[in-house]
């Protein structure tokens, strides 16, 4: 099903239930593991993820059709998921390094990981970059996104984005080869 | 006694320095094996390491479901503009019948407090029910005095029944620039 035609739905006030079933159906993977990406933790991504969608549905009045549904709906979990991380921090004034090694200890102990030792690696160089770093590396690295495409999300510019992403590797491959 | 002079052009120039026998010959390889240790990241595979319980995402929708009717029993309901608009016509229609047709005395209720003891839900109700359209309201009521009402109730609505949190969510495009990078 297309934007266009999910759009059409919501506007529909018969049709809104449905179209918005087949939206949540469309999206959520997609915006679970966005999430989960940043927050690590199932229990966490899943009260984010539900909270996300009735976001979705209680400001559905306020789309700009002009814009594509994904990228309101991705930048919405975005900033759910920022301000989670930064809720966490001042809730128990955790410097940075603590949010990330309690991330990383999740990555550890969590049930629901798996995956090679320097995926693992990997995971854990990027819990140690700046949260809103982490989120452009794993929009372009794991997501795949094209600059301009995140751009929209980020409302940053390309150039910015790069620049970033480009610090991110750099960062993260220094982590993972020590010397 | 005079120090004799060395001049440095007349010292052998042979390295006092000595290396293990074959240095030269493994060293190429031994700087080969450190640069395909050396990790890039585009080596590393992509595939997410994390993973979600069984059915979870078969089970997801129906969660988010519930969740939204679960906030619509308990917590206040979100009014949006076009709700916003139904129900101030059903708030004025209320007004004017109990205006026109209620007996008036001193012990009688007001149809100001009529109106305030009928719940908003009720209104709407009454007013699907009745089938009144917008435009018929809206032309018996006096334009100053539905805007005065308007102002009223939306601003009753902020005080009273948005938490912080509603409100952020409805100013989330536009504060969001501010947060993200």
């Amino acid at each position: 099903m297309t934007d266009q035609e999910l759009i059409e739905k919501l506007s529909n006030e018969e049709s809104r239930n449905h179209g918005f079933n087949l939206l949540v159906r469309e999206y959520q993977e997609r915006i679970y593991w966005h999430i989960r990406k940043m927050v690590i933790d199932h229990d966490d991504s899943d009260d984010i993820v539900q909270d996300v969608f009735v976001k979705v549905w209680k400001n559905l009045d306020k789309f700009r059709k002009d814009s594509s549904l994904y990228t309101w709906i991705y930048r919405i979990a975005t900033n759910e998921c920022l301000n989670f991380l930064r809720k966490k921090r001042n809730k128990f004034f955790l410097p940075i390094n603590d949010v990330a090694n309690e991330l990383s200890d999740k990555l550890d102990n969590s049930s629901h990981i798996s995956g090679e030792e320097i995926q693992m690696k990997l995971q854990k160089a990027l819990l140690k970059l700046p949260d809103k770093q982490r989120l452009v590396f794993n929009m372009k690295y794991f997501d795949e996104m094209k600059f301009e495409e995140i751009s929209k999300i980020t409302k940053t510019s390309v150039g910015a984005l790069k620049a970033s992403y480009h610090l991110a590797v750099k960062k993260i491959e220094q982590n993972i080869n020590p010397d | 006694m005079s120090k004799r002079k060395i001049d440095i052009e007349s010292l052998k120039k042979g390295n006092v320095h000595q290396i293990p026998d074959g240095y030269f010959d493994e060293l190429p390889l031994k700087i080969q094996s450190r640069i395909d240790e050396r990790i890039s990241i585009e080596a590393i595979k992509k595939e997410s390491i994390h993973q979600v319980p069984e059915q979870y995402f078969e089970e997801l929708p129906l969660k988010i479901q519930t969740k939204i009717n679960e906030q619509k029993d308990t917590a206040p309901v979100f009014v949006g503009r076009m709700q916003l608009a139904w129900i101030m016509t059903a708030a004025m229609s209320i007004f004017i019948i109990g205006w026109l047709f209620y007996p008036t005395g001193t012990d009688e209720l007001t149809p100001d407090q009529i109106l305030a003891s009928i719940q908003s839900e009720d209104l709407i109700e009454y007013l699907y029910e009745e089938n009144i359209s917008t435009e018929d309201i809206l032309a018996s009521i006096d334009e100053g005095f539905l805007l005065d009402e308007m102002g009223a109730l939306e601003s009753e609505m902020i005080d009273d029944e948005l938490s912080d949190e509603e409100l952020e969510s409805i100013y989330l495009e536009m504060d969001y620039s501010t947060e993200i990078m």
